[in-house]
């Protein structure tokens, strides 16, 4: 399979940015970047990226599931060769992280 | 540091919410069939008058199905996928479910046959059988809460609240044995009671109150650490229902008010914490689910000032109560207590575990996928909404017309409490059963 490799790192991590997008917390229904979940995405030359992310409990029931389809997206982007997650609750999440799509789409439901 | 190497990685479904089996289902659609017999029983008994609540076959028959065969069985199918993902490890209990489903359910129907045909060897096997099927139960779950290096609130509510259960239904059996052969000659008179608070103070609210703090703001999307205020409920119950129970057991008037006292301050605190919980919400509607378990809190609240404004009324000379009034009264407090409370708050928290449950079971690995369905899709919340407008209607109607003793509303109260309990179990049932057939089972 041929895969595109990116122009830039910025690049890049716009492509990893967008496809953390699709892993939507399924209770409440809005993807984990508006949710402020993750903490921080970087990116190595050889194709390796480290997620540092967070859950919104350390108790939530779909923590292990989440961190499995962060993995999962990121390793369909073209040039990543390997997904790091690393969960932590330093800081601890509040809802100070959710971004305005986030609380809006969280109103409305 | 969790690792996934692309050219490696397999999506597996999850990682902490181990076991994934048709086990909690099953413990929770049994429930259920209990709950709508537990429904005819009780309505049935209404429609032909509240006799002698002691020893009645009906009225016993009635709350062991709701207490033992719903409320129970649906919190432990509950426990067995909840607990692993709450405590953030897994539990070995899988088997030991398997072999105490095997017990419970063929337990508390010997028990409620017992007590229908009031045969004591009967309801004392069914008795033998449940002490058995808890045993086995709650073996793995000590064994892991204990393993932990340090016990949270919730652990500790859950620790307590299965030895509550354990002494329950072990007391229910001591009871059944003294019926059988009578060694001990005041225990059926004076442990009533006792089964009583071991059961619903003790089991029912312990446990509620403790999960109250992890799915309440999870459900409602509350932010913050909502566990760490639970140490002060979890003291004042404690201390509350142990000190209820030995005053009780030894003639102590001032302890058992003491007692309530205590736990009727845990009770506030619980309340006053849930309230400040769901004030603090992300998501503006709460929804039928949360909506009815929030309305349990209420119920919690009325039935503990309907229970002491009856229990002044019975000491106080000046109040004249006859035994019918008496009667009467239990009922509506007892009511207030199990279907308000306890079933309220379960069947509210089902709307919400029950869809849960399947998505991890069957929907998990689409996650990241545009397939990939919400929890919420997977229920339908109009179909709650109605029988919970149904139920909660219909059960304040029923206390009101119990307190009021006006037979005809008695009756037709009950029987539209008796159609959202229905509707709601048809419609939680009804989860179980979308397109893709019954949950994947890797049993």
């Amino acid at each position: 399979m041929t895969r595109n490799q990116p122009e830039t790192i910025e690049e890049q991590e716009a492509r990893i940015w967008e496809a953390l997008r699709h892993v939507i917390d399924p209770e409440l229904h809005v993807n984990i970047v508006d949710l402020g979940l993750v903490y921080g995405v970087e990116w190595t030359d050889s194709g390796e990226v480290h997620v540092q992310m967070t859950l919104t409990s350390p108790g939530c029931p779909v923590g292990g599931v989440i961190m499995q389809a962060v993995g999962k997206v990121l390793q369909r982007i073209p040039g990543v060769t390997a997904v790091h997650v690393d969960l932590t609750f330093e800081p601890r999440w509040t809802s100070d992280r959710i971004t305005i799509e986030g609380r809006r789409q969280l109103a409305g439901r | 540091m969790n690792v996934l190497t692309a050219g490696s990685f397999q999506p597996k479904p999850n990682l902490h919410n181990r076991p994934l089996s048709a086990w909690p289902a099953r413990f929770l659609n049994t429930g259920l069939v209990f709950l709508v017999l537990a429904g005819i029983t009780f309505l049935y008994w209404l429609a032909d008058g509240i006799g002698h609540y002691r020893h009645n076959a009906f009225p016993l028959a009635a709350t062991h199905l709701f207490v033992l065969g719903f409320a129970t069985l649906v919190t432990l199918g509950a426990m067995i996928q909840m607990v692993p993902v709450l405590l953030g490890r897994p539990i070995e209990g899988e088997r030991a479910a398997r072999i105490a489903y095997l017990h419970l359910v063929p337990g508390i129907t010997l028990l409620v046959g017992g007590f229908w045909q009031w045969s004591p060897r009967l309801f004392g096997s069914g008795g033998l059988l449940v002490v058995v099927g808890v045993v086995v139960f709650v073996i793995p779950y000590w064994r892991a809460l204990w393993a932990g290096r340090k016990v949270s609130p919730i652990e500790a509510f859950l620790l307590v609240s299965l030895l509550y259960l354990l002494l329950t239904v072990s007391f229910g059996l001591l009871m059944a044995f003294q019926l059988i052969a009578p060694f001990w000659g005041s225990l059926t008179l004076r442990g009533l009671p006792l089964h009583v608070i071991l059961g619903i103070a003790g089991w029912f609210t312990t446990i509620i109150v403790g999960v109250s703090y992890q799915l309440f703001p999870m459900f409602a999307a509350a932010p913050g650490d909502s566990t760490a205020p639970a140490r002060r409920p979890f003291t004042l119950l404690n201390a509350g229902i142990v000190i209820t129970l030995l005053a009780w057991f030894i003639h102590l008037l001032p302890g058992v008010v003491l007692g309530i006292a205590l736990t009727g301050s845990g009770v506030f605190c619980y309340a006053f914490d849930v309230t400040a919980i769901l004030r603090r919400r992300l998501r503006r509607k709460l929804g039928p689910g949360v909506g009815q378990a929030a309305l349990a809190v209420g119920y919690l609240i009325l039935g503990l000032l309907g229970g002491t404004a009856l229990a002044i009324s019975l000491w106080h000379p000046a109040i004249p109560l006859t035994i019918n009034d008496t009667q009467h009264a239990i009922v509506a407090v007892a009511l207030l207590l199990s279907a308000g409370w306890i079933g309220s708050m379960i069947l509210g928290m089902l709307a919400k575990i029950s869809p849960m449950i399947l998505w991890l079971n069957r929907y998990a690995h689409l996650t990241g996928e545009t397939a990939a369905p919400s929890v919420a899709d997977l229920i339908d919340e109009t179909g709650i909404a109605i029988g919970a407008y149904l139920y909660h209607s219909g059960l304040f109607a029923l206390v009101i017309a119990l307190i009021l003793e006006y037979q005809p509303a008695i009756v037709w109260s009950a029987a539209v409490w008796f159609a959202g309990m229905f509707i709601q179990t048809l419609v939680l049932g009804l989860v179980w059963l979308k397109k893709e057939g019954a949950p994947t089972a890797n049993d």
